[in-house]
């Protein structure tokens, strides 16, 4: 099997540098952002830098660690509430984590849906400046899709557009400065205006590419999301110095799928990847096939449901892994990967880690892609792999994970000094069937029937879960449709909805699991760890919670809004304050019906 | 794996047991009693009527006038040849194990058949049996393997690539006895359309039918030497052991289609033959890697190599 041959076609001609959507910037006192030059080499140091959080992923290598050591596991319930700042025009989804360039002060650059990027005084939570992208195809207001951090070098911030492209912008002013149009071409062929035909449609809540892009040697890179549209999927790096394409993955390669089902065929990079600095590579998760049905796209379908490892100076080619290869279940695998560096055989070697939607870890070698260690099951797994019978929902039986994962977006956060992954997992049972419909012109239906269970049978009155008694009429018909499933019991299900773990990757070992009842509903967003051996992660029930890391004993709990908290914290240290500070966004529409569009930050004097 | 019929049950690794031929004789309405382990085809035959086969000689017709290109019989003869020493590898395989890193054993296996692919391709024989055969609904899959049990070359061919009496007998009770999983494998216009199906299917983007099958088994087996190395804490021996008869199933499968489009390039096949052994080859090339994806590449907990907690 090869895999060389993935590289797409960039046609010079396409318009690569024209900005399909407008623009608008609101600005306030951006004098208060104080002149810091963000170098590379910035970048490279921030994981070690406690005053800084450059990157969303706390690193290249994305182990949402700090080294900043004023909170530690005897005073995390110490920390004091600095701001709640309220964002955007109407509640949001979070899932990723606010960026903070050191200085005096500290400047928060922090994204929200859809398509807004803040620049925030993170000692203050003054707000400096906003840059509303409005994409030039419509982004929902009802269901904003979810937001995940911005990137920055220099003097110039930078964020996904749902549009598929990159827009740079004046950190200092909120300026555009230049636009990479990621849907100028597609599968080599050039757009008839601004954007390809087949790149067009309603963004909503879900698996958009607004991921940061990445920023390593001179290149910026980015996804592609759209799956369920049929998108195939891509990877682009791009020039830091013009904003002109250097390479493009196709993540469907198409010698390795049966006939044109490549084009078609999903896998795309709409999650965040990791870099191993060193080598230069970067680690790309990828999403699911498509279609669903399976018996289309015969074969592995590389790389949907995995992650695939390029060189970031030209996209060649090293590796890829498929958590569920010819997927059925929409297994795939949007956990940033974790780069990471341990000793084996009393050898040091570097690795690779993630939680899949599978509910497992994968380790892999990141030289080789050979899968070092599988970890024992985080969440429960119920007739996993058990293919969706066709049109006969009453003989599919319960299975878990569910298509909502395992773990989904939400990034895990490593801990060095103890070993430790810290993975949030969902666990509920969900039945499938994919079906023959009767379909009208024009008419659209769901050609897979599924039905989630988050309560038990048994529930009393007023015991629903928060937000499952609120219901549309299409899905108060649906739940009609489905109540006599609901009703089975699954005696399996242990009617937690999801966990927050902590688990050796080297071993697999799962040291502790912190489970969170049906009645809250799962955790969601990200986790950080602190070189003090504490873990921070937002829960559902809107908290942010502190766990000790190495045990997964419960510390603190703080308040970050009443709503799901569905960010991934970050942390930084203050040298004119003397100050620990924890930020994490809340939002939090996904999986708990609350909804918020909270920065919380929180602070701890030393 | 779990359909509504649960072939997992009924899918058989070269061995019969009396329940697997029970289960196959009562799909073609025989009731059998006794004890009935080690049936040959030429067994079965006796118990199995043939049927008509005037249907299957139309459809046979039709798919030769579709081809769109000339089938080279000394091509496909050659290829075939070179097919056989597949079959021979298989056992060097089960000794290897676990591949190294960069193996390509298993891609070996299919280099012939590849070729054989592309030729029928480029004369349009995918498009053609598509066009003109029936999908796999349980009628035709009865007709045609009552067919294929008094086709009287069935048992040499399959010799000649090295299935043994009791193994001929798995390969045909398994495409009857996992039909409902064939049954999934529709004609691409069967589908239901993206512009109509939420997560529907672009079909212009959907090979043919007999074409998924045949690509999509050399696909499966090309990529076991990087997946099993890859998979090594994970792979056990049953799991290469199971995963090598998927394997010789769609070989074997490839090798009938194979020689059916020889014996259609030399005038030699019957128009009733060449719709059985498109349909059955295609069908045992379906079977063998939904097989091997359960037998190997989706792995749970209980599948798995216990885990290796080894650490510094």
């Amino acid at each position: 099997m090869t895999y060389e041959s993935h590289l797409v076609e960039l046609p010079e001609d396409a318009p690569w540098s024209e900005k399909p959507g407008e623009s608008v910037v609101d600005q306030g006192d951006t004098d208060q952002i104080p002149e810091v030059d963000v170098t590379e080499q910035d970048l490279a140091e921030t994981g070690e830098d406690p005053t800084n959080w450059l990157i969303m992923g706390g690193s290249y290598q994305s182990q949402r660690h700090t080294t900043a050591d004023v909170i530690t596991p005897e005073n995390a319930g110490d920390l004091e509430v600095e701001y709640r700042l309220e964002v955007a025009d109407h509640p949001n989804d979070f899932q990723g984590s606010p960026i903070i360039v050191d200085g005096d002060p500290p400047i928060m650059y922090a994204t929200v849906g859809p398509d807004l990027l803040y620049a925030i005084n993170a000692r203050t939570g003054d707000i400096l400046w906003r840059h509303f992208y409005r994409p030039l195809v419509g982004a929902s207001d009802a269901t904003p899709p979810a937001e995940r951090g911005a990137a920055v070098l220099g003097d110039t911030v930078y964020k996904s557009t749902l549009d598929l492209g990159v827009i740079a912008i004046d950190r200092y002013t909120g300026e555009e400065r230049w636009y990479y149009n990621g849907a100028a071409a597609y599968r080599g062929e050039v757009a008839d205006d601004l954007m390809h035909e087949e790149l067009k449609w309603e963004r909503s809540r879900g698996t958009t590419s607004s991921f940061p892009p990445l920023i390593y040697d001179g290149m910026i890179m980015k996804g592609s999301f759209g799956g369920e549209f049929g998108v195939s999927g891509f990877f682009d790096g791009i020039s830091l110095e013009d904003g002109s394409p250097q390479w493009r993955v196709n993540m469907t390669p198409e010698h390795e799928w049966v006939g044109d089902s490549w084009e078609h065929g999903g896998a795309t990079a709409w999650a965040s990847g990791a870099l191993d600095p060193d080598e230069g590579t970067v680690v790309i998760p990828s999403a699911n096939p498509g279609p669903w049905y399976g018996t289309v796209r015969p074969g592995w379908n590389p790389y949907s449901c995995g992650k695939v490892a390029v060189n970031t100076s030209d996209g060649e080619y090293q590796w890829h892994h498929q958590d569920s290869p010819h997927d059925w279940w929409d297994y795939d695998s949007p956990s940033p990967p974790v780069v990471f560096e341990a000793e084996v055989d009393g050898e040091t070697r570097k690795f690779t880690t993630w939680p899949g939607k599978t509910g497992w870890v994968y380790t892999v070698d990141m030289e080789t892609g050979q899968l070092h260690q599988r970890s024992d099951e985080y969440v429960q797994h119920l007739n996993t792999f058990n293919l969706p019978p066709y049109d006969d929902l009453d003989s599919a039986p319960w299975i878990m994970p569910d298509l909502i994962g395992g773990t989904n977006p939400q990034p895990s956060a490593y801990d060095p000094e103890t070993r430790t992954l810290v993975v949030k997992g969902t666990n509920y049972p969900i039945k499938f069937s994919w079906f023959e419909t009767e379909y009208q012109p024009g008419e659209i239906y769901i050609g897979m029937d599924t039905v989630r269970k988050t309560e038990p049978v048994q529930t009393e009155p007023g015991e629903q879960r928060e937000g499952d008694e609120v219901h549309g009429d299409d899905e108060e018909e649906e739940d009609q449709e489905n109540q006599q499933y609901l009703s089975e019991e699954v005696e399996e299900w242990n009617e937690n909805a999801g966990v927050i773990a902590g688990i050796d990757p080297i071993s697999g070992e799962v040291k502790w699991q912190n489970w969170f009842s049906w009645q809250v509903g799962p955790p969601w967003g990200g986790s950080l760890t602190t070189a003090t051996g504490v873990t921070f992660a937002g829960g559902p029930g809107g908290y942010l919670h502190a766990f000790d890391t190495e045990t997964g004993e419960r510390l603190a709990q703080h308040v970050v809004g009443n709503h799901g908290v569905d960010g991934a914290p970050a942390s930084w240290y203050d040298p004119n304050e003397g100050k620990q500070y924890v930020a994490i966004t809340g939002g939090g529409g996904n999986q708990v019906e609350e909804e918020g569009n909270t920065i919380a930050v929180f602070s701890l004097q030393e | 794996m779990a359909y509504g019929t649960n072939p997992a049950e009924r899918y058989s690794y070269g061995e019969v047991s009396d329940e697997d031929r029970r289960d196959f004789l009562k799909a073609l309405g025989v009731v059998a009693g006794g004890a009935v382990a080690g049936a040959t085809l030429q067994d079965l035959r006796t118990e199995v009527s043939s049927g008509a086969a005037e249907g299957l000689a139309e459809m046979g017709e039709a798919v030769q006038n579709g081809l769109t290109g000339t089938l080279d019989a000394t091509l496909l003869s050659e290829q075939l040849a070179a097919l056989e020493g597949s079959f021979e590898m298989l056992s060097q395989l089960e000794t290897m194990g676990v591949p190294e890193q960069d193996a390509s054993a298993y891609q070996e296996l299919t280099t012939a058949a590849w070729a054989i692919n592309d030729h029928l391709s480029e004369a349009g024989f995918f498009a053609s049996a598509e066009e003109n055969l029936p999908a796999f609904a349980p009628a035709h899959i009865e007709e045609t393997t009552r067919q294929l049990l008094h086709m009287d070359a069935l048992p040499a061919t399959l010799s000649e690539v090295g299935f043994s009496d009791e193994e001929q007998t798995a390969l045909v009770m398994n495409i009857v006895n996992t039909r409902e999983q064939l049954s999934w494998w529709m004609k691409t216009g069967d589908y239901p359309p993206a512009d109509a199906v939420e997560d529907g299917v672009v079909r212009e983007y959907v090979a043919p039918l007999h074409q998924r099958a045949a690509e999509g088994s050399l696909l499966w087996i090309d990529g076991l030497d990087h997946f099993l190395w890859q998979r090594e804490p994970l792979v056990t021996s049953e799991m290469i052991d199971r995963g090598l008869w998927d394997v010789k199933s769609m070989l074997g499968g490839y090798y009938l289609m194979g020689s059916a489009a020889r014996d259609l390039a030399k005038g030699d096949i019957a128009d009733d033959q060449l719709t059985t052994l498109t349909t059955a080859s295609t069908a045992l090339m379906i079977i063998g890697q939904e097989f091997l994806i359960s037998d190997v590449v989706r792995i749970t907990d209980d599948k798995r190599a216990p885990r290796n907690s080894a650490t510094n």
